[in-house]
């Protein structure tokens, strides 16, 4: 897969992308968000972060759970046409109220 | 495989080991943990088919992150364009899958644990890290599912490439 730089990406197409999966996803997806930084490997990457519900976050479910955004989030931002690693991180609502964490809300 | 398996259960204890408040020392070394549980799965299963046994450790030594890392993108990055050729059910197709999914898991653990050991300011949560650990206990299930397969055995050897095999 070819890596582009942050510049020539349609950022657009991701944000609009990210916001059909984040309702498409909903109620077990709170809020998905992301930034672009180069990974380890030195590539131009998306990083996301994506806040999920407590229900959806349960031992016996959250494999799944993961499984699925993921494959959502990937499918609609079109990952393989972008040229971008993609790593994901979550986390539940309890969780980001108890951390407090400003990168984790809504700006 | 005791010592990768030992490192994998040595990750679910440190990621679960405060009840309440998880520490973040224990979140961030449960994550490094679950990546070295991987990168020990791979570089004993590599070392395992050096025929005499004494030098299996120093076999096992010349695997790299880096270098293992390129390879496990490669081939995850040339699985994605086989997939998309729309290839026939069966046992070759599900092979490819376990690969697939073993080398996913490798490059992106690399970057979780490159986090968690180096970048401080990035808090963690249980949930996310019981979700690396457990992708990473699916990528151990992988490979006992292929570990005879020629396609495994070949991926292996690729992985003391110190560049890109193509």
């Amino acid at each position: 897969m070819p890596i582009v730089p942050r510049g020539l990406v349609d950022q657009g197409k991701i944000r609009v992308g990210a916001q059909r999966a984040e309702r498409a996803l909903a109620p077990d997806v709170i809020r998905i968000m992301y930034s672009f930084a180069e990974d380890v490997q030195g590539n131009s990457s998306l990083f996301f972060r994506i806040v999920i519900s407590d229900a959806a976050s349960t031992p016996a479910k959250l494999r799944e759970t993961t499984q699925r955004i993921i494959s959502k989030v990937l499918h609609e931002i079109r990952a393989e046409e972008l040229g971008l690693q993609t790593y994901f991180n979550f986390r539940n609502k309890s969780e980001q109220a108890m951390l407090r964490d400003p990168f984790w809300e809504r700006q | 495989m005791p010592f990768p398996n030992d490192l994998l259960e040595q990750a679910r204890h440190l990621a679960n080991r405060e009840p309440k408040r998880p520490k973040q020392a224990s979140l961030r070394r449960a994550v490094s943990t679950a990546y070295y549980a991987l990168f020990h799965l791979l570089s004993t299963e590599t070392a395992k088919n050096w025929k005499r046994p004494a030098e299996r450790f120093t076999v096992a030594r010349m695997l790299d992150h880096a270098p293992m890392a390129r390879v496990c993108t490669a081939k995850r990055d040339e699985l994605n364009v086989q997939f998309k050729t729309r290839p026939r059910p069966g046992h070759d197709l599900n092979v490819f899958k376990h690969l697939h999914a073993i080398t996913n898991t490798f490059v992106n653990m690399l970057q979780h644990r490159h986090t968690a050991d180096y970048n401080g300011a990035v808090k963690w949560s249980r949930t996310d890290v019981l979700e690396k650990i457990e992708s990473v206990e699916a990528a151990f299930q992988s490979w006992r599912e292929i570990r005879d397969e020629h396609e495994a055995q070949n991926f292996l050897v690729t992985l003391l490439l110190k560049e890109r095999k193509n």
